[in-house]
């Protein structure tokens, strides 16, 4: 009985961790929603907060100058409805992140997806 | 033993019947997918006059998108209402300006939803709780919640204004509760599409109780100096039931986090 309670238990968590469609939240027409822009960088910080987290990711450019770029998630409801959680990023963490940067040119943007270190993808 | 299997029986039911209920975490639960959500019908006759426990608005409770204010038949505004509206830069909706303009008193300052706020714009789980005097609705958004007096009192007639008002309720029929509010300061939106209000405004909640799993909510907002007509802002919204003692996610608007996010990237998106 418990084993099976358990798979169910499974079965159920995975049927929540599916992703749902990112929501556009705050005036989406002030960035660049006709382009996306996958970059790879290095993780300096995750905050967790409303009504967008925040993630702070170290990009190296072609000419090896570094930027740190700042881009926003949705609220942490719809969010942990999609499978991401306060601990999904640490500083270091090397990942890939394809966002929709603002026009102003500034390294800010909301994010469409991130590929983890261990290939997991949240969106 | 027959205690123990009409148990899992009964349990083995609610696990067939509503999926949901079989995936409530036991903390921080963040609201049902919307297939989750989709899946949970009215159930069996509720119990009269009761609308204790955890309920659901959604994915239509958050709203916030097109299909919220498009389904709105919004009238008019006064010339009063014009110019209240002309002073507010909202995030969504049809008025909607740019990011880094924003002045939503809730996420660009922190201020309280208020009401009827509260239920219009990222309405989330709620558990409401009755006692003899009052029905208690308390929000996860914002950690807050709204006494409802049911103990025959009347509204106050020159209310000093708060950001939730004051609320009275009354069983009009064994399903059906409905909430007089008045006395609500008009330094907050109606939703986050900067539809002002004044602190004239009075608003109506019907909560149906629809079944043992669903509760439907109508909003009716009566501003005459803002507003040529009355309208409703929520039509028969069904909210479904959750797991007894389900425990909710904290999503609360601090004003240092919405700061952040305005300074570190709003004011960024700026096109110089």
């Amino acid at each position: 009985m418990r084993n099976t309670l358990g798979a169910l238990v499974v079965a159920c968590v995975g049927l929540l961790s599916q992703p749902g469609a990112i929501i556009a939240h705050h005036g989406a027409a002030t960035f660049d929603t006709t382009t996306e822009v996958t970059v790879k960088g290095t993780v300096t910080g995750w905050t967790w907060a409303n009504p967008h987290c925040i993630l702070r990711v170290d990009v190296t450019g072609t000419d090896g100058t570094v930027t740190n770029w700042s881009v926003a998630t949705s609220n942490i409801a719809d969010v942990s409805k999609r499978g991401w959680s306060r601990r999904s990023f640490k500083p270091g963490d090397v990942v890939t992140l394809t966002i929709q940067p603002a026009k102003s040119g500034a390294p800010v943007g909301m994010i469409r997806n991130v590929v983890l270190p261990d290939g997991t993808k949240l969106q | 033993m027959r205690t123990w299997c009409t148990a899992a029986a009964i349990f083995s039911a609610m696990v067939t019947l509503s999926p949901s209920h079989a995936m409530a975490q036991s903390w921080n639960f963040p609201g049902l997918s919307n297939d989750a959500f989709a899946a949970i019908t009215a159930g069996g006759a509720a119990p009269p006059r009761d609308l204790t426990g955890e309920w659901d608005p959604g994915g239509a409770g958050i709203a916030g998108g097109d299909n919220y204010f498009n389904g709105r038949n919004t009238p008019p505004f006064t010339p009063l209402g014009k110019e209240m509206a002309a002073r507010n830069r909202p995030g969504h909706g049809p008025f909607s300006a740019k990011v880094y303009e924003g002045n939503d008193p809730l996420t660009t300052r922190g201020d309280p939803s208020g009401f009827p706020r509260i239920v219009n714009y990222e309405f989330r789980p709620i558990r409401i709780v009755q006692t003899p005097k009052a029905v208690l609705i308390m929000y996860s958004f914002n950690q807050t919640w709204r006494v409802i007096w049911t103990d025959g009192r009347k509204l106050p007639e020159d209310p000093d204004p708060r950001w939730f008002g004051y609320s009275v309720g009354r069983w009009e029929d064994d399903t059906t509760f409905v909430v007089d509010t008045v006395g609500m300061t008009d330094r907050t939106w109606i939703d986050s599409g900067g539809y002002p209000h004044s602190d004239a405004m009075r608003v109506q909640e019907r909560y149906r109780r629809a079944g043992m799993n669903v509760l439907e909510l109508t909003v009716t907002i009566d501003d005459p100096m803002v507003y040529t007509r009355p309208f409703q802002s929520r039509d028969r919204l069904p909210l479904k039931r959750l797991p007894d003692g389900t425990d909710f996610l904290e999503q609360i608007y601090a004003a240092s986090e919405v700061t952040g996010f305005k300074s570190d990237v709003a004011d960024q998106t700026k096109t110089p």
